[in-house]
Parts: structure tokens; C-alpha cells; sequence
């Protein structure tokens, strides 16, 4: 995740989105756009949802964007309801019966390159192994949703979106032990589910 | 040490943050341990591979769907359409109008200044019909009645 931080562009993007500046808000869902529907994304497991879920974070936050006191920082605000969100929507999904299994993005096997920076099909000399990395994501997505939702959003912060343990306390409200020991388990829990994958 | 403690101090030997002593008795359990090597081994390979993901790309129109929401929640409060119906579409309408009455009353402005332009050599024809008597000069109307039994 690109780390945007910067105490003072943060309260003058606040100011302004406190002021209901269209553009401010334009700013703030670009900057964070991407980092939100990752997090959702590997916590749900489906692109589709993710993307209607991100939706709602944002509207949620230019709802509530009055009381953000900046008694943290702003991604770390986003981030808290981007996760309390997230909570809720798998309580609602949970009760349905639905997100057993993930979905991938099938888009990245049509269009490799894309926005991620991969290379197109004409610079693949080997697309079988183009499938294999496919099918290890695959894999590796599925296993990390297999994983109990709590643990699950503590290992997405910190090794996917790369936060620090004072971001990821902030976001979650837990002690800092706490999160070091959900972390842990999360790591060897995956860490036996990919034991043939990682030899 | 044994593998249960050595496994647990992972996490803090990953991020480089384990104090010094408990460093060097990790390091030398994983020296004698293959297991626990292994283990490590597949502890940091895992973390790689998780932090390889791709990550997903929002949609180009992320942005306005999220603002229609809003726009479509608050009745119209926020994020106003900027389509035909807003002010700068008004306004511009507006100008086009005005430019198009003011270009159409030049035009009828030249052409009529063009008519008396071309006009002369005609009137001139009727002031010479007139002199030559072919067709008698208008009789005012006070005259014919007096004339009249």
C-alpha cells in the first residue's frame, strides 16, 4: 500500500471534506480506494461484494466525517470502517450461508497486465506457469479465508497492506499482545495449510 | 529451548525486534533442529508469498458510483448531477441563445441595408415614369370632390 500520510495534507483533506468539497472527497476515495477493496476483498473472498462493500465505506465515511476528531490518522479512521464494515457484512453473509469459498479474479488470466504492473501475454514465454502462479494465488487466497475472520483481518493488515502494529491497534482496537498473538496464530495456521506449497 | 518456544518467538525474530539474548538462543536451536529450520524456512516463504498477492484494481468508475450513492441517498443533496439540468449548462444555454438572437438581427440588419444599397436605380425609373406622363400623377382627394355635380 502506498503510504500517504502526512499530518498537515491529511487535517487540510479533512477540513475540506469536512466543508463538503466534491474534489477533497474525489482525493481521499482515490487515495484509498485501492488499499480498502484489497482489505475487503481478501477478507470476503468475492470481487463483487468487495466492490459494493468498498461502496459503502466510503459513503459511510463522507457521512460520519464530522466526528473524525483526527485523534488518529485518516487511512487508520478509514481502515476502522473499513473493517467494522467488513465484520458486519460477513455476520449478514455467515447468516445466509454464503462465502464458503473465494472467488478470483478471472479477469487477471484474460488481462494479466492490467493496472498491476504484470506483464501482457505477448512478454509470456510460459503460460502455463502464468496458470500456476494463478492457481497459487488461488490457493493461497483460499486458505487465508479459511482462517477465523479475527485472525484473518490482523494478517491482512500487516502482511498484505504492510501496516505497523500502532496502525493495526488503532484500526482494530486491541492491545498490541493481542494483535502479536493473533498474528502468530494466523501465520501457522496458513503456514500448515500451505505446507505442501511451501517445500 | 525447545521447538514450542522456538516458534514462538518467530514473529518478533521476523520483524528483527527479538532482544539479543533470546536472538541467540533461537539461533542456536535452529542451528541444531532440522525441523525447526524447516519450519522457518516455510514461516518466511510463507509471509512472501502472502505479501506477493496481486493486488485488485478498483473499477475506472469507482469513484462516480460511489458519489451517485450519496447523491441518490441525500435526494439529490450532494454531488448534483452535472448534467443538462445544472447551472453551468443553464448559463451556457443562456449565452448560445442571446449570441443566436443577436446574430440573426445582424444578419436581418445587413440584408436590409443591402436592399436600399441596390435601391437607387429603381427609384430613379419611377421618377422618370412619373415626369414623362405615361401614367397621370395622383389628384388630391379635396380636388375630386369639388369637381363632382
Amino acid at each position: 500500500m502506498k503510504r500517504l500520510r502526512g499530518k498537515r495534507s491529511d487535517s487540510q483533506l479533512v477540513r475540506k471534506l469536512k466543508a463538503r468539497d466534491p474534489r477533497a472527497f474525489e482525493t481521499l476515495v482515490r487515495r484509498f480506494e485501492g488499499p480498502v477493496m484489497n482489505l475487503l476483498y481478501r477478507m470476503i473472498g468475492v470481487r463483487a461484494e468487495a466492490e459494493d462493500l468498498a461502496q459503502e465505506v466510503f459513503v459511510s465515511v463522507f457521512k460520519k466525517i464530522d466526528t473524525f476528531r483526527q485523534d488518529s490518522s485518516l487511512s487508520t479512521w478509514v481502515f476502522r470502517i473499513a473493517s467494522n464494515h467488513c465484520k458486519n457484512r460477513l455476520k449478514y453473509l455467515g447468516r445466509r450461508g454464503a462465502g464458503q469459498s473465494v472467488e478470483m479474479d478471472e479477469d487477471r488470466l484474460v488481462n494479466p497486465g492490467g493496472a498491476m504492473g504484470a506483464p501482457g501475454f505477448d512478454a509470456i514465454s510460459r503460460p502455463d506457469e502464468l496458470v500456476e502462479g494463478f492457481q497459487m494465488e488461488r490457493l493461497i487466497q483460499q486458505a487465508i479465508f479459511e482462517l477465523d475472520a479475527d485472525h484473518r483481518l490482523i494478517l491482512i493488515l500487516r502482511d498484505i497492506q504492510n501496516l505497523t502494529y500502532d496502525e493495526i491497534t488503532g484500526i482494530t482496537g486491541l492491545p498490541l499482545g493481542t494483535v502479536k498473538s493473533r498474528l502468530h496464530r494466523a501465520r501457522m495456521a496458513l503456514k500448515e495449510k500451505m505446507a505442501a506449497y511451501l517445500r | 529451548m525447545d521447538c514450542k518456544q522456538a516458534e514462538s518467538l518467530y514473529i518478533d525474530y521476523y520483524d528483527k525486534s527479538l532482544p539479543e539474548e533470546q536472538c541467540r538462543a533461537l539461533e542456536a536451536h535452529l542451528k541444531t533442529c532440522s525441523a525447526c529450520q524447516e519450519s522457518w524456512a516455510a514461516y518466511q516463504r510463507m509471509i512472501e508469498e502472502v505479501s506477493g498477492l496481486h493486488p485488485l484494481t478498483p473499477p475506472e468508475e469507482f469513484v462516480q458510483s460511489v458519489k451517485q450513492k450519496i447523491r441518490r441517498r441525500s435526494k439529490g443533496r450532494f454531488f448534483r448531477d452535472s448534467g443538462p439540468h445544472s447551472v453551468r449548462f443553464a448559463i451556457v444555454s443562456f449565452v448560445l441563445i442571446i449570441l443566436f438572437i443577436l446574430a440573426y438581427l445582424v444578419l436581418i440588419a445587413t440584408s436590409e441595408i443591402r436592399l436600399i444599397q441596390t435601391s437607387p436605380d429603381s427609384a430613379s425609373d419611377l421618377e422618370d415614369e412619373g415626369a414623362s406622363g405615361k401614367s397621370p400623377p395622383p389628384v388630391p382627394r379635396g380636388e375630386q370632390e369639388t369637381e363632382a355635380p
